[in-house]
């Protein structure tokens, strides 16, 4: 039997959808799991004998069922709330449901083996940005000066010794933690990296609640997202200095900035695939400043960071393309190996 | 700043949606990247098995 190649995703993903019919193309066989459906539009059976997990995940909807021995890759997409029958469970019946609802899937995730896109505890371990910058200083790159605080004294001090120039970014949720409360409950929006000024001076009293995450603001030529693939490297040129809207952070798709192909330099292009495999990952998407002076500065690399904007803007940067490649050819690999 | 957020990326983010409000025009995606996968907030999620990325925008 072919193995086939497990997606983790949810119902709205186009980069799921683009990539599912890409790995059909390239003769593999794609699964998915829409975590946002899970359990209630799957059953899923798993029995442990032998020595072995074995057994089956169907999709009721359509009947398509995988097998778990047949798994030969998984490309861990997207995390999504679970999905449950009965829309009225009690919180704590609710509760209890989402904690065994993850034990199970990592369970049965953890006992496959199989090529990942990539692995639940390389993703954990490659998700703190404090770490990155360590990591990425280590390798040569340049890394801007950085506080942790919840003192607004050292804050003014960072300030003063950086002559005032100084980011704030939100290192765990840029949506301030908007999902995880009811929508009733939203008292804001998302929050792009913001420049320190003057005009926030009064607001900075409030580091004292939490220790906050300050950089070095660093002037920019344009801004490189450089999207690891297997050992494939995939560099974007962002113009994010021709709109005010994108000048600290690009992030703003109002703004029709200029995104262009790159070539890296063979240097810079090591280091990227350094840092990604230095976690056992298989996907990384880096974020790096160019300044003016051609220095290549490291801000964070995103294990599982978007695509296919840039795809969307530069084509010839075929990103569905060499992902759904790398995972039919990993299914193959463990399909020869057994 | 007069405001009864106590955390300052909520004080900063009340500074932000301020300006938004101010401004005439209503945000746009530019052509091309509408629909480049990111599903608004009530699609993302806090990742964490997945990584840091969120769909934040992009």
């Amino acid at each position: 039997m072919p193995k086939r190649v497990l997606i983790v995703t949810k119902r709205a993903d186009l980069h799921a959808d683009i990539v599912s019919t890409k790995i059909a193309t390239a003769g593999g066989n794609p699964f998915r799991l829409n975590l946002d459906e899970f359990p209630k539009h799957f059953a899923l059976t798993l029995e442990f004998a032998r020595g072995r997990w074995e057994g089956e995940l169907t999709h009721l909807p359509t009947g398509e069922a995988l097998s778990v021995s047949d798994i030969g890759a998984v490309w861990m997409r997207k995390k999504a709330s679970f999905s449950f029958l009965s829309a009225d469970l009690s919180p704590q019946e609710q509760a209890y449901a989402e904690g065994e609802m993850e034990h199970m899937l990592f369970s049965m995730l953890y006992s496959l083996d199989c090529y990942w896109m990539s692995h639940p505890v390389a993703l954990r371990g490659a998700s703190w940005k404090g770490e990155q910058l360590l990591r990425a200083a280590r390798l040569g790159f340049c890394v801007p000066p950085s506080l942790v605080t919840n003192r607004r004294g050292d804050v003014d001090a960072f300030r003063a010794k950086l002559d005032g120039d100084i980011i704030f970014k939100a290192l765990s949720s840029p949506t301030l933690a908007a999902s995880e409360v009811a929508l009733e409950d939203r008292s804001a929006g998302s929050l792009p990296t913001t420049r320190i000024t003057d005009e926030h001076a009064a607001a900075l009293d409030a580091v004292v609640e939490l220790p906050c995450f300050f950089q070095q603001h660093v002037p920019k030529r344009h801004e490189l997202r450089v999207t690891v693939i297997g050992d494939r490297v995939f560099a974007a040129r962002i113009d994010s200095q021709e709109d005010p809207r994108t000048e600290t952070d690009y992030r703003d798709f109002s703004a029709e900035i200029r995104y262009a192909a790159e070539r890296l330099p063979p240097e810079v292009e090591r280091r990227c695939l350094e840092l990604v495999h230095s976690y056992g990952l298989n996907y990384g998407a880096i974020d790096l400043i160019v300044t003016p002076g051609g220095e290549y500065v490291f801000l964070e690399n995103n294990p599982g960071g978007q695509f296919l904007f840039i795809e969307e803007l530069v084509p010839e940067l075929d990103m569905t393309g060499a992902l759904a490649a790398c995972l039919v050819q990993g299914a193959r690999a463990r399909e020869r190996a057994t | 700043m007069n405001s009864d957020k106590k955390v300052f990326a909520f004080k900063l983010a009340e500074k932000k949606e301020k300006k938004e409000e101010a401004k005439t025009t209503k945000w746009k995606a530019r052509e091309g990247v509408s629909v480049a996968g990111c599903s608004g907030p009530d699609a993302r999620v806090d990742d964490d098995w997945w990584g840091a990325d969120q769909g934040y925008w992009c």
